[in-house]
């Protein structure tokens, strides 16, 4: 082979691996978000793991003392509330649903609330005797009344992602996510592509096996780089929700997928490290 | 080395390349979302905020620059009332938060001594659990930061809560009444869509031009 068609073969095979790093970048990636922002376990995780139950109680408390402060209900009411009823057990069930109803594109304008609103009732009437009324049908009526706008309280906040806003999210999500696969797919076809190609340039193992080296540890790096300079920047921490179990949520997700994109490097660095291995043994065989 | 640090910042390059058409709007979207402005950084307003006392003025005229104008969430003042147990803590503008802190100002009227309606609110259950057995005729006490504020209770009005006619005129008229209010009855649990009204006619205090 003349010096001339050397440099050429060079330069086609470094455009080839570089094409190649794109597709193992492209395929890991979009095979990592559909394992987690576009997958609806991940956010239920996250949102176990985080202390968005435990805030949007405190939240929802504070909602309900004010309301209750209205209605001549004390504050010390529904501590017993917060306690028995409405746990952060409660609110993760409620929770898991509607992220998963959120994922699927099927998001309720409403929760139903009727065990909520019955146990509502019953402590309501059980608290208006204490306070030396008569459960007459007006005062039942009354306490229906209350029980009733402060399901609709428990659902505003629950069911924060029916707002419309979610809900188009949410139409958009359930529609493309398998896309996520398709572009991981794509990817692959490609990385297949640029590997025949290669390997069709060079007879011996150790000339093309150095290309493909270059492209799996260009994806490691491009894999690695953009989510740890986010993590250690902190861009999750930055978001602006001033709404605290909302915020604990988001963050949670933010650091979540890119700590899982950086940790997805590690399938690119392995391959390389396997690929300079089998490289080695090729250099000194000379094949 | 080079190669795989090369193929990195081509590819970083050719992403920033692909986004250029869209980037200002990505930006401008990134800068809203991620402003750090957030649960974690913002402070409740007025958080720890305490009324420190009156300036005692009775009489005279305050311009703008004459003294600090409340901040939202600030307790900026005290409010009594005279044959109830009413002695709270007047607080600057109105939420779910402000309500728990004290008697909480409307910030659509204005603050004592503007010459026009001021709205004061509070739950039947905490601060203004006795408004309602105000009798016409009795004093309302206001210390606020720059002045000292006395009206006297000309009539009281129960209006259902989305009646602003009952008392719109008051607020945005051109004599300073001030508007105590909170939910009625106060002797029932029930979500009441009813408000107990006081309306109170200045007596003294300075006034205060905001605009000179």
């Amino acid at each position: 082979m003349t010096k001339t068609a050397k440099r050429t073969r060079s330069v086609i095979c470094t455009i080839v691996s570089f094409v190649m790093s794109l597709s193992i970048t492209l395929t890991v990636l979009c095979a990592t978000l559909s394992l987690t922002a576009l997958n609806p376990t991940f956010a239920v995780r996250t949102a176990m793991r985080s202390e968005y139950s435990e805030h949007l109680s405190a939240e929802l408390k504070e909602e309900f003392v004010s309301f209750g402060n209205a209605c001549n209900v004390d504050a010390a009411f529904f501590d017993s509330i917060f306690t028995d009823v409405i746990t952060p057990d409660s609110i993760d069930r409620d929770t898991e649903a509607v992220l998963r109803e959120f994922y699927a594109g099927e998001v309720q304008e409403k929760r139903d609330t009727a065990a909520l609103e019955d146990a509502l009732f019953t402590r309501l009437q059980a608290y208006a005797v204490e306070k030396g009324f008569t459960l007459s049908d007006e005062v039942n009526e009354n306490l229906r009344g209350i029980s009733s706008e402060l399901c609709d309280v428990y659902n505003a906040y629950v069911s924060v992602f029916s707002m419309s806003v979610f809900k188009t999210v949410s139409r958009l999500l359930a529609r493309y996510r398998p896309f996520g696969w398709y572009a991981a797919a794509a990817g692959a076809v490609l990385f297949a592509v640029s590997a025949v190609i290669l390997r069709l340039y060079f007879q011996k193992k150790k000339n093309y096996l150095r290309y493909f080296i270059y492209a799996f540890s260009a994806a490691t790096l491009m894999l690695l780089t953009a989510p740890l300079i986010a993590l250690i920047a902190d861009i999750g921490g930055s978001i602006s929700i001033s709404n605290a179990s909302l915020y604990d949520f988001a963050t949670g997700m933010m650091n979540g997928v890119l700590g899982s994109i950086a940790a997805s490097a590690a399938v690119p660095a392995l391959l390389t490290v396997l690929l300079s291995l089998v490289r080695h043994n090729a250099v000194k065989n000379n094949r | 080395m080079l190669f795989p640090v090369v193929f990195l910042l081509c590819g970083y390059m050719l992403l920033f390349a692909s986004l250029t058409p869209i980037l200002e709007p990505l930006l401008s979207a990134y800068r809203l979302a991620f402003s750090g402005a957030n649960v974690e950084t913002i402070d409740e307003p007025g958080a720890g905020s305490i009324f420190n006392g009156s300036t005692g003025l009775t009489t005279g005229h305050l311009n703008w620059n004459d003294f600090e104008f409340p901040e939202y969430g600030s307790a900026f003042g005290r409010i009594t009332v005279e044959g109830t147990d009413i002695d709270t803590d007047v607080i600057y503008g109105d939420s779910t938060a402000l309500l728990k802190r004290g008697a909480c100002m409307s910030m659509y009227s204005h603050i004592p001594g503007c010459g026009s309606g001021i709205l004061i609110g509070a739950h039947n259950n905490t601060y203004f659990h006795t408004l309602p057995y105000v009798k016409e005729g009795a004093t309302v006490h206001v210390e606020t930061t720059y002045g000292s504020y006395v009206y006297r209770v000309y009539k009281t009005a129960i209006l259902k809560n989305d009646d602003s006619a009952g008392y719109r005129n008051e607020l945005n008229g051109d004599k300073e009444v001030l508007l105590l209010y909170t939910c009625y009855p106060n002797d029932t649990i029930a979500s009441t869509p009813y408000r107990f009204f006081a309306f109170c006619e200045y007596v003294s205090g300075p006034t205060v031009n905001l605009y000179e």
